[in-house]
């Protein structure tokens, strides 16, 4: 990072760290719905935790939600319960392979211009030479289900939120 | 008497093979067992009349020796061969002779670079220069500096700008005659940019040309007040040369600010240039400006490569170029009269090339304080990454990024030696950009294959007489296309990104590959 000493003046400072101080999070203080029935949608009706891991327990082929109450905000939390396309990281795109058998292989992983490697769902890995494959593609799209808003009653999207919120780390307080 | 005779005979031989003169330069592509100047000849080839790895033999490539160079950064080097060893740069003002057979060091120049060096894009260097038995090589603190081929030993070392202000350097040097011609990097920091030649025995410098028109001059009129002062034009890749025409050709790089374009307006020449100039004087003589008052960054560094060529008819001493705003050009290099255009990549910055090679740019695609997404990226439909022609298939090969950026601007005031660009842009998440590897027919600019990768492009292209054409990418293959079909025939997973060109030589008569993969040298040859 650039030093700024000497470019900046005294009053131009303190804007930049009213400004850096504004970006804190203010949206956690009234937060609807119940932190532990939103914990047993998380591993019951919800099947998030087949997918997704918490405090050292759950899936692997997802993010890890350990700290997720810390690092993101409400707004991106509600969006990615409701409407997980939306802002995918690449590395969750949804990579299909298709053996030259026909069968399919779904799951998140690598692929590069000769090989792919792929866990799916149930967590088995493969890893193949796509030129033993009949095709392979990548497509920007999560394989987290995009319909909890028909599956959850909205108090229950609520609930989820709620406990995701409270994800803050091992040993964290609210 | 006669054994006496051969004996000294062949010791000149072995003498010859050590050093390199004016004349093997010329020469070079005579020479297929060595690899004397950045791009394999003068007019950067990048082509090899080498046999024996071919189509049908490439299967039987496999490695022969990896030289771990220790040192951290990205490895950009396109190494030299002669004399029975390698001499490869590596980042941080580091480099090596390596022992042709098994790779083994024979000797590591490093010098620490200055603390609190600013520069854009980390500390790499793309290789070497040779001159009879000495070695030229760029530090990144904008010093030229020359060794001892068979030491390592520095000879002299000379300042060609002060770091202080943003200036450092990068690329290959280029020997021209006796004389060592440079170019520097840091336009991102407001500095003015140059060529320069140097003597090769004394390191005094013989002439400079600036790349930024300064105000009174011809091109002067083309900067707005007095913002060429900070008008950026770097040079900081290696060009070509006609022996013929006595030309240099060498490509400029962005206008600084490189995203607000308010600060400086007219066409801010020379930047995104091609220049032609007098080996011996470094006079101008012709220019071709590929995106006049840039606003996206996108540099005319890229190879000029120097082919011959019939175009609708004529017989053309062209000089073509994959730019990095998106279009591949062919211009006479006599005279750099403009001759074709071609998109090679999703362009939505400008409409076409007009009969006079400028660009008809759509408007209301600058850089702006909300974002505005443009095609291609920042980084360019085709980056620095080194291009090949073969005489073969008459195709001219290179990587492209395929993808859109959205750009931002701001107000910046100029601060010597400090970031001054104006802004940034950011990659769009839900469109990752996409790379291939296209063939293309330079007296047309009809692609005439493309080979799909997974990523953006990363590395150089090597062609070979074998009908092959090697590359790497940003996951550490080192490839083998076919170069008339493009299909891929042989892979190795090196283990590191490649971010440099490959090329070849040969080792007792046996054909090599070398590439520097992750911070590795690694060669290969065929299994028996």
């Amino acid at each position: 990072m650039v030093a700024f000493l000497g470019d900046l003046k005294e009053e131009d400072i303190w804007r930049i760290v009213a400004f850096i101080r504004s970006l804190a999070r203010h949206d956690i203080q009234d937060i609807p719905g119940d932190r532990a029935a939103g914990e047993k949608l998380f591993w019951g009706k919800g099947a998030c935790g087949g997918c997704h891991a918490g405090n050292s327990k759950g899936g692997r082929l997802g993010p890890e939600l350990t700290r997720v109450g810390r690092e993101r905000s409400l707004a991106f939390l509600r969006e990615s319960v409701l409407t997980p396309n939306n802002d995918l990281r690449p590395e969750y795109a949804t990579i299909t392979a298709v053996l030259r058998d026909g069968t399919r292989v779904v799951g998140v992983g690598s692929l590069d211009n000769f090989t792919a490697q792929i866990t799916d769902a149930a967590g088995n890995y493969y890893s193949f030479s796509r030129s033993d494959l009949a095709s392979c593609v990548r497509e920007l799209k999560s394989l987290m289900p995009d319909n909890y808003s028909q599956l959850l009653k909205p108090a229950e999207i609520d609930d989820l939120i709620s406990y995701l919120v409270s994800l803050r780390g091992a040993g964290a307080t609210r | 008497m006669k054994a006496a005779a051969l004996f000294v005979m062949l010791m000149a031989a072995v003498f010859a093979a050590s050093t390199v003169s004016e004349q093997n330069l010329r020469d070079a592509q005579a020479d297929p067992a060595n690899w004397l100047t950045y791009g394999k000849n003068y007019l950067g080839w990048r082509s090899s009349d080498l046999t024996e790895i071919n189509t049908k033999t490439v299967l039987r490539l496999t490695p022969q020796w990896i030289h771990q160079t220790g040192v951290s950064g990205q490895h950009e080097t396109s190494p030299l061969v002669f004399g029975g060893k390698m001499f490869v740069t590596g980042p941080s003002n580091n480099a090596f002779a390596l022992d042709l057979l098994t790779g083994k060091e024979i000797w590591h120049y490093h010098k620490a670079p200055p603390a609190g060096l600013n520069m854009c894009c980390g500390e790499q260097n793309r290789g070497f220069a040779a001159l009879g038995d000495r070695l030229f090589k760029l530090n990144i603190e904008a010093t030229l500096v020359a060794l001892d081929a068979r030491s390592g030993a520095e000879l002299w070392e000379r300042q060609m700008a002060d770091h202080r202000k943003g200036y450092t350097a990068t690329g290959a040097p280029l020997v021209v005659k006796n004389k060592v011609v440079v170019g520097m990097a840091g336009a991102e920091f407001g500095t003015r940019g140059f060529i320069d030649a140097y003597d090769a025995a004394t390191g005094e410098r013989v002439w400079r040309f600036n790349t930024i028109a300064a105000k009174g001059e011809p091109g002067g009129e083309t900067w707005a007040g007095d913002s060429w002062e900070h008008g950026g034009g770097s040079t900081w890749t290696t060009g070509t040369y006609d022996p013929e025409l006595n030309l240099i050709y060498w490509g400029t790089a962005n206008p600084g600010p490189g995203l607000d374009g308010d600060v400086r307006g007219g066409d801010n020449l020379y930047t995104d240039s091609l220049v032609a100039l007098d080996a011996d004087t470094g006079k101008l003589k012709w220019y071709f400006q590929f995106t006049p008052h840039d606003t996206h960054d996108w540099d005319a560094v890229e190879d000029p490569v120097l082919i011959d060529m019939m175009v609708k008819g004529r017989k053309v001493k062209a000089v073509v170029q994959a730019n990095r705003n998106g279009f591949f050009y062919a211009l006479d290099r006599t005279n750099g009269q403009f001759l074709h255009a071609a998109p090679f990549t999703k362009i939505t910055w400008a409409k076409g090339i007009d009969a006079k090679g400028r660009p008809i740019v759509v408007p209301g695609l600058d850089p702006s304080e909300e974002g505005t997404k443009v095609c291609p990226g920042l980084g360019g439909g085709h980056h620095w990454h080194p291009t090949a022609y073969s005489p073969q298939t008459k195709l001219f090969y290179f990587n492209t990024t395929d993808g859109c950026e959205v750009f931002y601007r701001n107000k910046q005031a100029f601060h010597e030696g400090q970031w001054y660009q104006a802004s940034t842009e950011t990659s769009i998440p839900s469109e990752p950009s996409a790379g291939a590897v296209l063939a293309v027919d330079p007296a047309t600019g009809e692609t005439r294959w493309r080979f799909d990768m997974v990523t953006p492009a990363s590395a150089g292209m090597l062609s070979t007489a074998g009908g092959l054409v090697f590359t790497g990418d940003g996951q550490g293959y080192l490839l083998a296309l076919d170069a008339k079909t493009g299909k891929p025939l042989w892979h190795f997973q090196t283990g590191g990104r490649i971010s440099a060109p490959p090329i070849t030589y040969t080792l007792n008569g046996k054909q090599q590959i070398a590439i520097a993969a992750g911070t590795s040298i690694v060669t290969f040859a065929l299994m028996p």
